[in-house]
């Protein structure tokens, strides 16, 4: 998807919302968000939910935004009852099969909110526990070590000779159990 | 005992996340990991009747006691909270309870060190998290991962394979998790990198907020780099992108306080020293201005400038200095003007008693 200014860079920066009923949304590229100075407000706290209410109004000024008018289609979910239009004005669905029932509505929405559609990982009672899952993976005990590396030179700057020897003693373990 | 002595009880214990009780990390005050959960074949609470919320909540409550939460924790009915309490537990990052008074059924279950908990019936059936102070989110995500196996061993999670875990928004639908690492960077504000770096992480899928936010300007420096996604990464492959991103920002904010120390080492010591001044003598403090000289003073102590000052105190005053502990902490409710007296007066003796101890 292309940027909604400069129509050529591929936006990085997707801003959604539905106000009275009608979905909006914005596309940028971070070169555009940045020239129309929204990197400070928009970027620093951005997280989709939180603080769509100033972009709205960023959306309605940028000249390049598109309102779109998202007309939801006349389905409810059998088991409780919720609407499209529901959800539409709530953003919170009735019940785990609302899933299926507004599978049309959720698809677009899914898409662009992940990164994917398809979920990824262990079903629930898959009998591997994550801390035995844990032990066999080398790269996250490297992490760990790294981390315990950096405050292990933090404490022997601030001469917390202590701590040092506790954070070695940890890191000797976190060693130990991967050579096993 | 009667709830409100539990709350007392309750908030007048160190939280682990902010008062670094195990971690003298200087950079990542705490992590925090998070799993979204419903029950298979009920509506979410937000849609569901009184009677299933109270049925749900048994439920949970009896699946809850097979796990090691209850042993010396805490059970909380929130429903009969006041505001000010709830608003505390929010301050605890206990749990993502919305500020609105809660729905019948909804409930909290926290273990004695408060680094694990759960919610019942708030958003979700089920919010399955755990802090921890530092970056090891790793660490943490292996122990909520296992709370929330044990806890499925005796709930039936609504799952279906092509989208995993069901939740009632479609934002955290797949995984249900939410991981992140609260991370304080006044370095990289000071070397004006705060904007590439937040258009960093957004490139990434991740999200960064702002841990203190006053008409939605970041105050503090204190940020929470955390997921944006649930679908199409496992779990472990978002804690372990997560752990990557936190550990190279670590090291931006190590490398960004460097160079403002070599390039205008006065102007940092004039804003530590301004800072440290202001929090000793003002007599009105308002908490994004605490928050702010609070930041200010402890990358002081980071950078030995304050020697007499420990991080885990001023850890401590900035949690004691948020709104709703304070108020818990006087035993009563204020007004606007009454907490910026009280917050100043608090910050005062406490750092003046802080002296005394180094």
């Amino acid at each position: 998807m292309n940027c909604d200014i400069c129509h050529r860079q591929s936006a990085t920066i997707h801003i959604q919302e539905i106000i009275n009923g009608a979905r909006k949304s914005v596309h940028l590229c971070g070169d555009c968000a940045a020239r129309k100075n929204l990197s400070t407000q928009v970027l620093r706290d951005f997280t989709v939910s939180e603080f769509l209410s100033t972009f709205s109004e960023l959306a309605e000024k940028l000249p390049g935004a598109k309102a779109e008018e998202t007309v939801y289609p006349d389905i409810s979910c059998g088991s409780c009852g919720t609407s499209a239009q529901d959800f539409q004005e709530s953003g919170t669905l009735g019940c785990p099969e609302c899933y299926d029932a507004m599978a049309i509505v959720l698809e677009d929405m899914l898409e662009e909110l992940h990164r994917d559609t398809t979920h990824i990982g262990k079903p629930p009672r898959a009998g591997e526990r994550p801390s035995q899952a844990s032990l066999n993976d080398a790269p996250m005990v490297n992490l760990q070590i790294d981390l315990l590396r950096r405050e292990l030179q933090d404490a022997v700057t601030v001469e917390d000779y202590e701590r040092a020897a506790h954070l070695r003693d940890e890191m000797t373990t976190l060693t130990r159990e991967q050579a096993v | 005992m009667r709830q409100q002595d539990l709350i007392q009880g309750f908030t007048a214990c160190a939280a682990p996340w902010l008062s670094g009780a195990q971690s003298e990390d200087p950079i990542a005050l705490g992590c925090r990991v998070m799993f979204r959960r419903n029950l298979v074949g009920h509506p979410f609470p937000l849609k569901a009747s009184v009677a299933v919320r109270r049925r749900l909540q048994l439920n949970i409550a009896e699946a809850v006691a097979t796990t090691e939460v209850p042993h010396g924790g805490w059970t909380l009915d929130l429903t009969t909270l006041s505001s000010l309490d709830r608003l505390a537990l929010c301050e605890r990052r206990l749990s993502q309870l919305s500020p609105a008074a809660p729905a019948e059924g909804c409930a909290l279950f926290v273990n004695a060190d408060q680094s694990l908990s759960i919610t019942s019936n708030d958003q979700d059936h089920v919010c399955v998290q755990g802090v921890r102070p530092g970056a090891n989110l790793w660490k943490l995500y292996c122990r909520v991962a296992e709370l929330d196996a044990a806890l499925a061993e005796e709930l039936e999670y609504a799952y279906t394979p092509p989208l995993g875990y069901l939740t009632a928004q479609p934002e955290h639908v797949g995984t249900g998790l939410r991981a992140g690492v609260v991370l304080h960077l006044p370095g990289l504000l000071l070397a004006e990198q705060m904007d590439q770096v937040a258009n960093a992480i957004d490139q990434m899928h991740l999200s960064m907020r702002s841990v203190f936010v006053n008409d939605e300007e970041a105050c503090g420096n204190l940020y929470e780099v955390a997921n944006r996604s649930t679908l199409g990464e496992s779990a472990e492959t978002i804690v372990r992108r997560l752990c990557k991103v936190t550990g190279d920002l670590i090291t931006q904010e190590r490398r960004a306080r460097q160079v403002v120390m070599r390039e205008r080492s006065l102007w940092v010591c004039d804003y530590v020293s301004r800072a440290n001044a202001l929090l000793r003598h003002a007599f009105r403090l308002d908490s994004s201005e605490a928050v702010n000289l609070l930041s200010a003073v402890r990358l002081g102590v980071d950078l030995g400038m304050l020697p007499r000052l420990e991080r885990q105190q001023l850890d401590r005053l900035t949690l004691l200095s948020q709104s709703g502990h304070l108020q818990k902490h006087l035993g009563r409710e204020l007004d606007i003007e009454e907490r910026n007296a009280a917050r100043a007066a608090l910050v005062r003796e406490l750092l003046e008693s802080a002296d005394h101890e180094g």
